[in-house]
């Protein structure tokens, strides 16, 4: 019976620790955690969409966007519905979790040769670890076909 | 099964269950972090003045990388506040890096009073971070150095004082 509640208990030990050591491994790199992509769906209309893992947010507030060409121009950025969230220093924020689509018009058309959109994000996971705002480029072809660069 | 075998079984289990405990346990575990780079970096302090970590050197630094719009960033400020006040006379220094601008920690600190230097590394110190352990860059990060400048522990996410005074008082003794 000793043995028995022995092998038991320092199972539970050891199996408590390497939870603890994967729990530290599990945080993902922030550019796995929000993944970007953007499309111009018409010559005035661009969407631009996060995929956020499971267990990540991103706030709507921190959200911007430019552009890298002076002829293109964009208009008010539509959000979709956010959903709220708490904490006792900023209050209540709207946040997105999963996937968002944020559709951005363009009040000059892209021409042939598109534009190259600038987007900052910034969100957190829900253990308590928070990533700095992220910046992307994404150059867009008259197409519409996204070519992604590099984060910077 | 005899009595001998019971008890050769129960000292054996109980050998295994040590060990695993002595290296599996966080506060016998030590990282491999080089943290070179972290002693050797110099910063401005929030009065303009270049400090370099590497001055506190022979006492136990608690290294903490925060940033103003990191929420539990901030939740865990008065936590080390807290430790700073109870255990600074002791040898331990709490030196907070900010992955943020001048601006923001002073707006901050105006509300929130801070016991410790808090030195001013602006975006640029993630990658500090990076190099001092912080794999994936999130924050708040913080690592407990010896008094030598050796990595004791990293801890990634928010911290109470409660679960960094076991650390913090192993290091100390």
């Amino acid at each position: 019976m000793r043995v028995r509640i022995a092998v038991f208990l320092s199972t539970l030990c050891v199996l408590a620790a390497a939870v603890g050591a994967r729990a530290e491994q599990a945080l993902l790199e922030p550019d796995e955690a929000f993944r970007i992509s953007a499309r111009l769906v018409s010559e005035d209309l661009l969407e631009v969409s996060y995929r956020i893992a499971d267990g990540y947010y991103l706030y709507k507030d921190r959200f911007s966007f430019k552009v890298e060409n002076n002829r293109v121009r964009l208009g008010p950025v539509e959000f979709p519905e956010a959903e709220w969230h708490s904490d006792e220093f900023f209050g209540r924020s709207e946040i997105y979790r999963r996937q968002v689509t944020i559709r951005i018009p363009l009040e000059t058309p892209p021409g042939r040769l598109g534009f190259k959109l600038v987007a900052v994000s910034q969100g957190c996971a829900d253990v308590g670890v928070c990533y700095l705002p992220a910046t992307h480029r994404v150059q867009l072809a008259a197409a519409g076909r996204p070519l992604e660069l590099p984060q910077q | 099964m005899t009595r001998a075998w019971q008890t050769a079984w129960f000292l054996g289990v109980a050998l295994i269950a040590a060990l695993a405990g002595y290296f599996l346990n966080p506060l016998t575990r030590e990282p491999k972090v080089d943290t070179g780079a972290l002693m050797a970096t110099s910063l401005p302090d929030m009065q303009g003045q270049r400090r370099q970590i590497g001055e506190w050197r022979g006492k136990v630094l608690v290294v903490n990388f925060w940033a103003t719009w990191c929420p539990p960033c901030l939740k865990e400020v008065p936590e080390l506040v807290r430790l700073q006040g109870r255990l600074g006379s002791n040898d331990l220094q709490i030196i907070g890096i900010a992955v943020d601008s001048e601006t923001n920690v002073r707006q901050f600190a105006q509300t929130h009073p801070i016991n410790y230097p808090v030195l001013i590394g602006n975006a640029g110190a993630i990658e500090l971070s990076r190099l001092a352990g912080n794999a994936r860059g999130g924050l708040p990060y913080t690592i407990v150095l010896d008094r030598k400048g050796r990595a004791l522990r990293l801890f990634h996410g928010d911290l109470t004082e409660a679960t960094l005074a076991p650390f913090v008082d192993r290091a100390l003794r």
